[in-house]
């Protein structure tokens, strides 16, 4: 089987740049806050102390849960491009080679899953954070008048374009590892259409 | 618009190859089938399906079961609390207290203070004592209020800003004063006690000691002179001839009092 070396360097390349991306978007603190509440938001996990303690968002972590399934993902990419590399580099056209493309189309599949997931949970961290955070912010009335809280300097970094720029490299990904098999598939075809034809030798 | 072409293409190649019986589970390619001489495996394919099924077969489902994760957060609720317990004028009017049940919050100091009544605003001046604050009342206030004030129940208003650790709070209060006549308790000891209740000080003038030894004499007339009653302080007027009959008497300016003027005239004698 012919492999398209192009592609293939392609889609090892643009499977290494999504993985990583995938973990960088998960631990990067994209948000950071000073003045009554202290500390750095990131997918994977939240470090806010108010007074000296720990604020609890979500006991569950649920978006914690999804961040590492999407750090798993990535870090399978990454090992499924590294074992596909070796394998065309060792062992040109063997079951190996077929295994190693199979887990990487799979890990690229997969990559996709949490990329999406990923938007979905970014999203609901700034809904939740701005029903969590504006209890820290504002006036009050109370049976003392109007209590007025100094509030809290929110910095954000919008990640968002990441994360869509990471699910369109990982659709890529796949789009390309597609390719790459239907092009092994055609090759194969007009080698085999090669040894169909008879010879005909003129009497 | 390049990237749905190129996956429109992928699509009509898969579309094709499908036709074909090359992908899609056909374990003999259509080659075999025609000759014989190619012999032809699942290994032939590059892609293994059974690897690929496996792998997005558990992480599928890794991911519907995380996305069925519930998804619950902590409504702050019990972060700061700041409530008036209680507050009051204090019985003699020298100071307003206000008592606060605080949650992670400190009272650190008092940005301004006013009191006012009508047209009159004046600043005050007060000190924390832990969850206290003790507002100083200026007395020169209550004697604007009882020269200007038309009732006998007037209110003395209070604006305070307090200063946080974490914030401030702006409250607004009244509290009622309440102007009323001094209270004259008489004792056949000789002796009558004058309570002011009221925040100003009260003049009682002329007083005089009237002493009948019977009721066929003129009295004796003893004149003590003017008293002044402090705010919520009392004073004790003593006769000391009680044979016969005695009484004490005497006069203050009381405002709401028909005329303006009280008369007293209490017996002390037994």
């Amino acid at each position: 089987m012919k492999v398209d070396k192009l592609a293939l360097k392609l889609a090892i390349i643009l499977a290494i740049i999504t993985s990583i991306l995938g973990i960088i978007i998960q631990l990067f603190p994209f948000a950071s806050f000073s003045g009554l509440i202290n500390g750095e938001i990131s997918l994977l996990r939240y470090n806010l102390m108010l007074d000296n303690e720990n604020l609890i968002i979500s006991p569950q972590n649920t978006i914690g849960i999804r961040s590492i399934y999407s750090i798993i993902s990535s870090v399978f990419l990454l090992l499924s491009t590294f074992y596909l590399f070796i394998s065309y580099r060792k062992h040109k056209n063997t079951s190996k080679t077929i295994t190693a493309n199979s887990i990487f189309l799979g890990a690229a599949f997969v990559n996709l899953f949490a990329s999406t997931m990923t938007i979905q949970s970014y999203s609901w961290l700034f809904k939740v954070l701005k029903i969590f955070l504006d209890s820290f912010q504002g006036s009050y009335l109370t049976s003392a008048g109007i209590l007025q809280l100094y509030g809290f300097k929110m910095t954000i970094i919008d990640i968002a374009w990441l994360i869509y720029l990471n699910v369109l490299l990982a659709i890529l990904l796949i789009g390309l590892i597609l390719y790459n098999v239907i092009k092994q598939e055609e090759d194969k075809e007009i080698e085999k259409k090669v040894i169909e034809i008879p010879i005909t030798v003129p009497t | 618009m390049i990237t749905f072409n190129f996956f429109l293409k992928i699509l009509k190649k898969l579309v094709n190859l499908k036709k074909k019986g090359i992908i899609l589970g056909d374990v003999i390619p259509l080659v075999a089938k025609h000759h014989n001489a190619h012999h032809s495996t699942r290994r032939d394919y590059p892609i293994n399906f059974k690897v690929l099924t496996i792998i997005v077969f558990i992480f599928l489902v890794a991911d519907i079961l995380i996305l069925l994760l519930p998804f619950y957060f902590n409504q702050p609720t019990d972060t700061f609390m700041m409530e008036l317990r209680n507050t009051y004028l204090a019985s003699d009017g020298s100071y307003i207290l206000l008592n606060y049940t605080l949650k992670k919050l400190l009272l650190v100091s008092i940005a301004s203070c006013i009191l006012s009544y009508s047209e009159m605003k004046l600043n005050c001046s007060g000190k924390i004592n832990g969850t206290e604050i003790i507002v100083f009342v200026n007395r020169f206030i209550y004697s604007y209020m009882y020269r200007t004030s038309n009732s006998s129940l007037v209110y003395l208003n209070l604006s305070i800003n307090i200063t946080l650790d974490k914030g401030f709070d702006t409250w607004t209060g009244s509290y009622p004063v309440n102007w009323k006549p001094l209270e004259v308790y008489s004792f056949n000891n000789g002796t009558v006690k004058v309570h002011n209740p009221n925040y100003i000080p009260f003049n009682l003038t002329n007083v005089q000691v009237y002493h009948y030894k019977s009721i066929y004499e003129l009295p004796t007339i003893t004149t003590l002179g003017n008293f002044t009653i402090d705010p919520n302080s009392t004073i004790i007027l003593q006769a000391d001839n009680l044979n016969g009959t005695t009484y004490i008497r005497f006069y203050y300016n009381y405002k709401f009092a028909p005329g303006g003027v009280v008369y007293e005239s209490r017996q002390v004698s037994p």
